[in-house]
């Protein structure tokens, strides 16, 4: 993919040191990570991990330049997204996290009771920075988890990358969606349409699963994920054949139904080997699923209009 | 005769197998139900429906949450 266009002064920094080697001296003044300016920064940093960007030299994944305002940008994030945890009134356990947050209509409601077209197309834009590189961003966790927690991920993360079937890669599903519905199956192609929402939820993720000293947060991000996960998407199966789209559009969809019906005990135990009942690791695992379910429900505030009264 | 009952009622051992979720068993090749109807498995841990209220039986798809 090549650099996402630039949307300020941060970010226009980063697109010309990775395109022409211009110093990246300056960091910004203060911390603003939910401006979409910074948020696209770091989401560009992010990628060099990743897949990087056609003609942009390996080497700038590990440059004294692009680390230093990928600590500062990740920090300030860190710091918002722990503010927010603090501030919030968050139940004692994810399970309790989670069944509060299904209460709450989001994306996939709205998708099966009166999104249009258009509504699903936008959506499907927005998820696709993510699921693109689903499963991409936990694949870095592996290394440093013991054998137990290791292999439970292993499981999960097998049948996320397609149970030995290039066809079934859960991103590849996406791709074939998003290419039946019209739209642009290219990794990285809706990059500079993304929110600052959308962005931010990525780059949320690829913060707790980059950083070994958030791992146990990268895993409590990983269970509620998955543990909101199959009930929507039989709402977003039924809405998206409510509206006539063709069938794989929604096979990704109905995949994930029965595949995150596993997960979801497969993460939740994964977290449990992990934290080996240690209050102040479990506290981490909180504070990840409190991560997806709050930037879930900004994504949602962004993409579901309110219903307008009959 | 509700009084001579010593088991749960239908509905509480419903909220009971729901709570408990899904069986998640690992390596299995097929499922025959109690009709003789057989469905492959596609994945290496398959999560089975213990509360029946699953629309993929004999494949749970988290109803039972909103069961429990």
């Amino acid at each position: 993919m090549r650099i996402p266009t630039p949307c300020g002064p941060v970010s226009r920094a980063v697109h010309d040191h990775l395109e022409s080697g211009t110093p990246l001296l300056e960091l910004p003044d203060t911390p603003d990570p939910t401006s979409r300016d910074h948020a696209l920064a770091l989401w560009t940093l992010h990628e060099l991990a990743y897949r990087g960007f056609d003609g942009v030299d390996p080497d700038l994944e590990w440059s004294p330049d692009v680390l230093r305002l990928r600590n500062r940008l990740s920090r300030d994030l860190e710091a918002w997204l722990r503010r927010r945890f603090a501030e919030a009134t968050v139940p004692g356990t994810v399970e309790d996290l989670v069944s509060a947050d299904t209460q709450t209509p989001g994306v996939a409601r709205f998708v099966r009771e009166r999104a249009s077209v258009e509504d699903v197309e936008r959506i499907l834009v927005q998820r696709s920075v993510y699921h693109l590189k689903e499963a991409d961003p936990q694949c870095f966790l592996l290394p440093r988890l013991r054998p137990a927690a290791k292999a439970a991920l292993t499981e999960l993360q097998y049948d996320e990358l397609g149970d030995g079937e290039p066809d079934l890669v859960h991103q590849h599903l996406f791709a074939q969606a998003l290419e039946a519905a019209g739209l642009d199956p290219t990794y990285g192609a809706y990059v500079d349409d993304a929110d600052e929402e959308t962005l931010t939820l990525n780059n949320a993720i690829s913060l707790l699963c980059l950083n070994r000293r958030l791992i146990h947060a990268a895993l409590g991000h990983l269970a509620a994920f998955e543990a909101t996960s199959a009930l929507p998407s039989a709402d977003m199966v039924r809405g998206l054949q409510r509206l006539g789209f063709a069938e794989p559009v929604w096979r990704y969809y109905d995949e994930h139904v029965e595949a995150d019906a596993v997960h979801e005990h497969l993460a939740r135990r994964i977290c449990d080997l992990a934290t080996e009942g240690d209050p102040a690791l479990e506290r981490e695992v909180l504070f990840g699923a409190f991560v997806c379910v709050d930037l879930e429900d900004r994504c949602a505030e962004r993409l579901v209009p309110a219903a307008v009264p009959a | 005769m509700s009084s001579d009952r010593t088991g749960p009622s239908p509905r509480e051992a419903l909220r009971e197998l729901a709570a408990q979720g899904p069986a998640l068993v690992r390596g299995v090749g097929f499922v025959v139900d109690a009709d003789g109807e057989t469905t492959q498995a596609r994945r290496p841990v398959v999560a089975l429906c213990r509360c029946e209220a699953s629309a993929r039986r004999p494949w749970c798809d988290g109803t039972h949450k909103r069961l429990a």
